[in-house]
């Protein structure tokens, strides 16, 4: 595409026209680990550890010669759920598991014996699951302008939800099936 | 409540498009995102809503209108640029007129997209006095439609909340765009790409923020389950309530498949004299390298799988979009008097869409709606309602804690985080936490280019925030723009950095990217601080 200038810009002669300029850092030599989910039954992790950490460590607990390894728990059970060996100091992973709102934590660190000594920990990430059964305990709310309250809920009998339960069935097990390709809401085109 | 409604519809559309603004060029190719969606969408609604009122039609609409789009219906610079690319085509579609002097069969469509950009542009200078926005601000006084809004730079808000300021920003500086450009404050919002966390709704209540919607599956695998699925909209545990979108009737139009857009009779998007002229005759009118591009002059219908399209019929296509009107409302009638059945109350029926599918994607899709809203008049029984509205009738809902989704492909947020854009959330994890340090430890800035630095910090870890580049990364459209922008953004605001680290700021780096970056031109960077506040 040609550009046609028509403001002289000082600036972006040393940056923006730059593309040297454009290429972002690699890493920001702070030491990172950081869990998100990206569907029901898949998580990404990404990290960065210093050397400035390591060195740190080397001091007291980590020999340098052990293994990094990422270990991903539930945070309420501390059950381990995945592991996976780390050999970059800077590196991503997607990692599989399908749970039921878990909040999983990602911790990397090394193992020494028989044991798994922590460096570093993310924030807990929630992930979500068609799995799950829900509840039957309703809550009801009335609001009206900012005010809560809790109110009883509907006395539909069992007709109604049985009925309603059909229906839904047939909405739901069209169209949710499908979901993946055709009624997804942001259409694959170019204008985004 | 009248006891003849059989059911509410409350139909929606989303507008947004990501801030594009290349002052430094007189052509830029991804401007023509806007200037198509003002001429094809957002223009042809305003107008048919106009039609609506002249004839004495009521309609209900809920528009939610991004605050990139607000910012940019009001730049003077890319309103200039818009009006040039009126009068482009109005000049290309004149010279088509000539060249198919011969052509008994097209030159009547190249007529008929000559009066069409005429009419457009009339309407924008003349109706909207050159602002998109006062049209939508005419219709809501008016009480036909409910103007939400959306995430400040449409973050996808699941992907950003390892930093809660960030998502905060996204929310707050959102309701504050809408307050300066709307003049009151949102009841709504539209959550970018229809994606929600656990704990979302605190923000959401504490901005005063009523409502949002959610795909299908967001409320239906809620806990504890919605006795009424999605006819009947929810609360969080916060009291704000969450719609869930009807997936029979968004599939009625969305579907690729059996879709209405797809019919043989509607206009062909992809047949543009753009491509399909000769090169040195088009060329004035797409990229000035020669590089093609969609003009919006398009002379096929859908006509079918084959190769050979037959003409567009502009006629036959407006009475197509009544036939399917009749049918999308005979079907909404059947769906609620079988849901109605089971229910307490009226069933509601969400229906959410893109704003730039109608128009745009669908050239026709104007038309439908306008004739959905005549059909609804005629039926009786269906009311089109805001949700405001509805919450206002049935303030009694039930409590469940809706589920963590988006409406994008798979129903989660594989879209916007994969192995093509997962690099970018590291980026903008670090950004956002830099940013909440500088906030606190400069809340009391008061050296004024120091705080024009920290102002522009925010807008460009905003932009990079958009959740278009990670889209567009991923459906391989636009992907080097899409790249170059994150980058850039990136790029700028650790060039900024180090220059406030440094106390060497360069003021023409700094003027250019408040030039070119420049929406949300009273944004103040303290919105990022998690000390101080009140």
């Amino acid at each position: 595409m040609e550009k046609k200038k028509t403001v002289k810009r000082t600036a972006e002669d040393h940056t923006i026209a730059n593309p040297a300029f454009r290429r972002i850092l690699h890493g920001y030599n702070e030491d990172t680990i950081v869990i998100m989910p990206v569907n029901g039954d898949t998580n990404f992790i990404y990290w960065e550890i210093t050397e400035e950490l390591l060195k740190r460590k080397r001091k007291t607990q980590y020999s340098g010669s052990e293994k990094l390894m990422i270990i991903v728990f539930d945070e309420d059970s501390e059950r381990e759920i995945y592991s996976f060996e780390v050999n970059n100091r800077i590196g991503k992973h997607y990692m599989k598991f399908c749970g039921s709102q878990e909040r999983l934590v990602a911790d990397i660190g090394f193992v020494r014996g028989e044991t798994f000594v922590s460096i570093l920990k993310s924030t807990p990430a929630t992930v979500s699951s068609f799995a799950e059964e829900a509840g039957n305990h309703e809550v009801w709310m009335q609001k009206v302008k900012n005010s809560c309250e809790i109110v009883p809920a509907p006395t539909d009998n069992i007709i109604a939800k049985n009925g309603l339960q059909s229906l839904f069935e047939e909405y739901y097990s069209d169209c949710m099936a499908s979901r993946s390709g055709s009624i997804s809401g942001s259409m694959s085109l170019s204008l985004p | 409540m009248n006891s003849h409604i059989k059911g509410y519809w409350i139909p929606v559309l989303h507008t947004h498009l990501p801030f594009v603004k290349h002052p430094e060029y007189d052509y830029f190719l991804e401007e023509s995102w806007l200037f198509e969606a003002i001429s094809e969408s957002y223009i042809p609604l305003i107008m048919n809503m106009r039609k609506m009122e002249d004839e004495g039609i009521d309609f209900k609409l809920t528009i939610s209108i991004s605050p990139p789009l607000l910012e940019m219906f009001s730049d003077e610079h890319l309103m200039g640029k818009y009006l040039k690319y009126l009068d482009k085509l109005v000049e290309l579609s004149s010279k088509e007129i000539d060249r198919l002097r011969n052509n008994p069969e097209f030159q009547p469509i190249a007529r008929f997209y000559k009066k069409r950009f005429e009419d457009v542009r009339s309407f924008f200078i003349n109706i909207l006095n050159g602002n998109v926005l006062n049209g939508y601000c005419y219709f809501r006084d008016r009480g036909n439609i409910e103007v939400i809004t959306c995430c400040a730079t449409h973050g996808l808000l699941p992907l950003l909340n390892q930093n809660m300021r960030a998502v905060e920003a996204q929310v707050s500086i959102a309701v504050d765009s809408y307050e300066k450009h709307m003049g009151a404050r949102p009841k709504g919002m539209w959550l970018p790409e229809c994606a929600y966390f656990h704990g979302l709704d605190t923000i959401l209540k504490q901005y005063g923020i009523n409502f949002f919607f959610l795909d299908t599956h967001g409320v239906m695998n809620g806990k504890p389950a919605p006795r009424y699925g999605v006819y009947a909209p929810v609360y969080t545990e916060n009291g704000v309530a969450v719609f869930g979108r009807d997936p029979v009737s968004s599939k009625q139009v969305w579907s690729a498949e059996e879709g209405y857009p797809g019919d043989f009779h509607y206009r062909d998007f992809y047949r543009d004299v753009g491509f399909d002229l000769d090169i040195e005759y088009i060329k004035p009118y797409i990229s000035p390298d020669g590089a093609r591009a969609f003009t919006g002059i398009k002379y096929y219908k859908v006509t079918g799988k084959e190769v050979h399209k037959k003409p567009y019929d502009p006629i036959e296509a407006f009475n197509q979009t009544r036939v399917h009107a009749e049918h999308f409302c005979l079907e909404r009638k059947k769906q609620m008097g079988a849901l109605g059945a089971y229910m307490e109350r009226p069933p509601v029926v969400l229906s959410p869409y893109d704003a730039e599918l109608f128009g745009h994607w669908w050239f026709e899709g104007p038309d439908f709606l306008y004739h959905v809203f005549h059909e609804i008049e005629k039926l009786k029984g269906i009311k089109a309602i805001s949700p405001s509205e509805y919450l206002d009738i049935y303030p009694r809902n039930q409590v469940i804690s809706p589920c963590p989704t988006s409406w994008g492909n798979n129903g989660y947020y594989d879209t916007w985080l994969n192995g093509e854009n997962d690099w970018i959330y590291r980026h903008l994890h670090q950004m956002a936490e830099t940013l909440e340090n500088l906030a606190n430890t400069h809340y009391h800035e008061t050296d004024s280019i120091h705080t024009r630095v920290l102002n522009q910090l925010a807008r460009e870890l905003l932009l990079a925030q958009s959740s278009d580049w990670a889209f567009l990364i991923t459906t391989k459209t636009a992907r080097e723009y899409a790249e170059r922008r994150t980058r850039e953004h990136i790029a700028n605001f650790h060039a900024l950095l180090k220059d406030l680290l440094s106390n060497s700021i360069d003021p023409d780096f700094l003027q250019h990217v408040e030039d070119k970056d420049s929406l949300f031109p009273e944004l103040d960077f303290r919105v990022y601080a998690s000390r101080h506040q009140a």
